[in-house]
């Protein structure tokens, strides 16, 4: 280390600064102590030695009394040599009342410094009496001169003052001479010398053990401090475990203790707050977990988290809700048994697709549990390694959306139907005229022919009668007799169904303008279309039945119209009868809670399968072309019983038949 | 100015007392114990009205004046300035007392008595007889203008009963000093006498040093040289000289003409001995107890 760095370090040392303080401090009590000591010692000494020079002085001064009354000089050379004797006076000499010097005794033959002047001499001797009682001092360089004036009391005029004890007054003293003592101060340089030399000795001596003393004693108050100070920095370091140890029962000893009983506290304090901190954790997790479940229950789609063996984790509420099962219930279960009621997973699952790629996957499911359209999202999810742990299965109910989207595709193609009926109104009210005038045409011509046959029927009797039979149009005339008005027939009946074909178009396009306001009775409906429709009947089944109620209720509407359509129903049930075996029935109902009247035509014949039955009312979709189906049948009854308020059901199954029922609103 | 409005002050007050002259009017120098007790004993004796005035007091107050509006029938003066201050009053009887040298302040005056403060010179000698001192030679310093009347006196009085007597003429406290040096030997007691050129603070302190030094017993007047230092003192007694003024008073007020009545000594003194001295010096006060 170098020396700065060592005045540096003792400069910042709580020792070093201790320890200068105390050796200032010791240098400046020293210091003072001494100087006082000279100081005071000196000014003792010098007290003293005015003392015995006042107390010398007073003495001469009173014992010269009578040989200065007497005038007696060599009393008064005796008493100042007396004086002299003593060690520090140098000079001594009395002077009567008027200035004039009595006597004067040298020391060593020495003047002294005695050449006070007459005047100055009578000046003392005329002060005040009363004031120049105690001696006055002149003080020089080397010497220090007394004068005590001789007083004398005044004589008492008053002889009888004589018998009196009483003290006479001070104004009744008188000076009648002065002593003059002169000291010298060579004892007292002396001695204040010896006092500098002792006094620096003892500073010296005192100031090397109060430097060797307070550096112990600094060692000993700093030493279990450092210690508390390493204890200090430990504790502040963060080794809570520290302890200082306890030498001393001084205020450093309590600061020892204090400091421990701090640590200890501290540490206390930091296993506490530990502790607290991880209840605080463990209370915000728990928060945090409870306030990411009320998001999770939130969630109105359907959430799962499944792992990786498709058991689940957690379900929201709205899986709760919707499968009626408890979280805790649905904990540990496979998805698929509480989703699907399977027993292993479904094979459109996309879990597995997810678990086979792991990626997310999307599905559509209709779940017949549920009878709900679902769209299912798996998201892989994963460790934060990346590993793969499970997924969040979400499914969102599609159901409404779904008949939102069925109802706006039928809407479309109710729409495109619709153009297409224009369209078709628009071919068939062209094609209908085209067609009904050669059809009239055919139809008179087939009366006219009629007519010829008629008339000729006789004559041609009479030839075959008369010239046996012969051939006509290839056949025999009496084979010719009996086909050719079925032949007519059949031309008259194939114009008529084509006029009828014409007029249904016409109608179909036309519709609306019927008469609705009739009121209709559907027993009787039912019962002219069945009679219509005998032949028909007859050529299709041996078991047509009608079940009719007793007195049906009235709907409003156009008979005519609600008989085509019943003719129609009967017709479809007829021709889907594969034998005659096989029953037709037609049954009215009155259903008094809905306030419908109800006509059923019902058949045991082939049935539908699906595909048809959506595409019932389609026009021009038949399963009968080949037969001659038009394909607008169920079309137009389905847009009659509409224009009725009514609705046109079927309930149909392949192979088990088919039910086609008019719901009808009673009046 | 002070002076004036005293004595305006006290013209008042005895004008105003004028109706209810007082028989006596009493004259004190000043306020000491021996006059107070003398003035004590007058009083236990003369039981007429009386009226102080103390010239300390008042001082500057012209005495003759207030004596010539107050008109007492006696006047009693108490100490030498007291007298003093009446010395010009001739028609008014002056009784007086605690005076040492009276006949110096009144001269040949017949309105004048009292009782002197000067014990007999017989009564000392008795005294100093007592003492048994062997081949007694008694030796006194004296002013002959203070005491020289006094000392007349004891030399008649000590010739007449065969004492030596060694007197010597001070005429200034400073000639004390040499004068008693010179009289060395030629005497083994000393008699102080109240005589203020011979007694003065120095010269008492000189004298009992020189007889301490010659182992002389001092004789003194006054008991309070006794405390510093002499052997014995023959003293008045204030009460009972006050009580021989009061009888020489009553006799004045009951008719008796103060010229015909003589002027007294003090008829009882009163002894103090320094036992201390006494033993220091040998002396043996058997004799003193039977005195």
């Amino acid at each position: 280390m170098t020396p700065p760095h060592i005045l540096t370090r003792l400069r910042e040392s709580f020792k070093a600064k201790l320890f200068s303080l105390f050796t200032l401090v010791i240098v400046v009590i020293s210091f003072s102590f001494t100087i006082f000591f000279v100081r005071h010692e000196s000014n003792t000494y010098l007290e003293q030695l005015v003392s015995e020079g006042k107390l010398l002085a007073s003495l001469l001064a009173y014992n010269s009394r009578l040989p200065v009354f007497a005038e007696n000089l060599e009393e008064l050379h005796s008493a100042a040599d007396g004086i002299t004797k003593h060690d520090n006076v140098v000079s001594v000499a009395i002077y009567a009342s008027d200035g004039e010097m009595l006597t004067e005794v040298n020391k060593g033959g020495a003047a002294g410094n005695s050449a006070l002047k007459n005047a100055e001499i009578k000046k003392r001797i005329g002060a005040d009496p009363g004031k120049m009682i105690s001696p006055s001092i002149l003080e020089t360089r080397d010497d220090i001169s007394f004068y005590s004036p001789i007083i004398s009391e005044v004589i008492n005029p008053s002889t009888e003052s004589l018998y009196f004890s009483d003290k006479p007054k001070p104004t009744e003293y008188r000076t009648i001479g002065l002593v003059r003592v002169v000291l010298e101060k060579a004892n007292l340089k002396r001695r204040i010398r010896d006092l500098l030399l002792i006094g620096a000795l003892f500073l010296g001596f005192f100031l090397s053990l109060g430097i060797v003393g307070a550096y112990n004693l600094l060692k000993g108050i700093t030493n279990p401090l450092n210690r508390l100070m390493e204890g200090v920095r430990n504790v502040g370091t963060g080794d809570l475990s520290q302890r200082v140890p306890i030498e001393t029962a001084d205020e450093i000893g309590e600061v020892a203790l204090a400091f421990n009983t701090m640590a200890e506290t501290l540490e206390r304090r930091e296993a506490e707050k530990a502790q607290l901190e991880e209840q605080l954790r463990l209370a915000q997790k728990m928060e945090a977990k409870e306030e990411w479940e009320r998001t999770f229950d939130t969630v109105t789609d359907l959430v799962a988290i499944i792992d990786r063996d498709q058991r689940i984790v957690q379900i929201n509420e709205a899986i709760a809700d919707r499968f009626h099962i408890t979280k805790e219930e649905a904990v540990g279960k496979n998805c698929f048994f509480v989703f699907h009621g399977k027993e292993s997973a479904i094979a459109e699952c996309p879990y597995l697709q997810q678990l086979e790629d792991g990626r997310e996957h999307e599905a559509e499911f209709y779940e017949s549990k549920l009878d709900s359209h679902f769209w299912t999202t798996v998201t892989p999810l994963r460790k934060s390694d990346g590993a793969l742990m499970g997924c969040v299965h979400v499914s969102r109910d599609i159901t409404e959306w779904k008949r939102a989207e069925d109802e706006k595709k039928a809407i479309q193609a109710k729409l495109i139907q619709t153009n297409k009926m224009t369209s078709l109104g628009l071919m068939v009210s062209g094609m209908a005229h085209e067609v009904n005038n050669p059809n009239n045409s055919i139809k008179f011509t087939a009366h006219v022919i009629a007519k010829v046959w008629h008339d000729l029927l006789p004559v041609l009797d009479q030839y075959f009668r008369e010239e046996g039979d012969f051939v006509i149009g290839g056949q025999n005339y009496s084979q010719m007799r009996e086909s050719f008005p079925q032949l007519l027939s059949g031309i008259t009946e194939s114009s008529r169904r084509i006029e009828g074909i014409i007029k249904n178009l016409r109608e179909f396009v036309q519709k609306g303008k019927a008469d609705m306001s009739m009121q209709v009775d559907i027993n009787r409906i039912v019962s002219i279309s069945a009679s219509i429709l005998s032949n028909q009947i007859k050529m299709h089944t041996d078991h047509f039945k009608l079940d009719l109620i007793e007195t049906a209720p009235n709907v409003r509407g156009n008979s005519q119209q609600l008989e085509q359509v019943v003719i129609n129903l009967i017709m479809n049930a007829l021709q889907a009868l594969p034998d005659r075996d096989k029953s037709v029935r037609v049954e009215t109902l009155f259903d008094e809670s809905a306030g419908e009247a109800v006509i059923k035509v019902s058949d045991n014949g082939t049935g539908m399968p699906v595909e048809a039955k959506n595409r019932l009312f389609e026009p021009f979709f038949s399963t009968k072309l080949e037969n001659g189906g038009t394909g607008l049948g169920l079309a137009i009854s389905n847009v009659i019983v509409k224009d009725h308020r009514g609705v046109l059901e079927f309930d149909s199954e392949p192979g088990m038949g088919t039910t086609a029922i008019i719901k009808l609103p009673v009046e | 100015m002070r002076t004036l409005f005293l004595t305006f002050l006290i013209s008042l007050l005895f004008a105003a007392a004028n109706a209810f002259a007082s028989d006596v009017l009493v004259i004190q120098s000043l306020h000491v114990k021996p006059f107070d007790d003398a003035l004590r004993g007058f009083r236990n004796v003369c039981k007429s009205d009386t009226k102080t005035v103390v010239i300390a007091d008042a001082a500057g107050a012209d005495m003759v004046r207030l004596v010539r509006e107050e008109r007492p029938r006696l006047i009693l003066a108490i100490g030498a300035d007291a007298l003093k201050s009446v010395k010009r009053i001739r028609d008014i009887p002056i009784v007086y007392m605690m005076v040492l040298n009276p006949e110096k302040i009144m001269g040949d005056a017949k309105n004048v008595s009292g009782v002197d403060m000067n014990i007999p010179p017989s009564k000392y000698l008795s005294l100093m007889e007592s003492l048994r001192l062997p081949k007694m030679r008694v030796g006194i310093l004296y002013d002959p203008a203070q005491s020289g009347g006094f000392v007349k006196k004891i030399q008649q009085t000590a010739r007449s009963r065969g004492i030596e007597i060694t007197a010597r003429e001070v005429h200034n406290p400073k000639e004390v000093p040499e004068i008693l040096a010179g009289m060395k030997g030629s005497f083994n007691l000393f008699w102080m006498l109240p005589d203020s050129t011979v007694v003065t603070p120095e010269t008492f302190e000189f004298l009992l040093l020189f007889t301490q030094q010659n182992r002389t017993p001092v004789v003194t007047f006054a008991g309070k040289y006794v405390d510093t230092g002499a052997l014995v003192s023959l003293d008045i007694d204030g009460l009972d000289l006050g009580k021989q003024a009061g009888e020489m008073a009553n006799r004045v007020l009951d008719g008796t003409r103060v010229s015909d009545i003589p002027c007294a000594e003090a008829r009882k003194s009163v002894i103090k001995i320094n036992r201390k001295v006494a033993s220091k010096l040998g002396i043996n006060l058997a004799g003193l107890e039977n005195f």
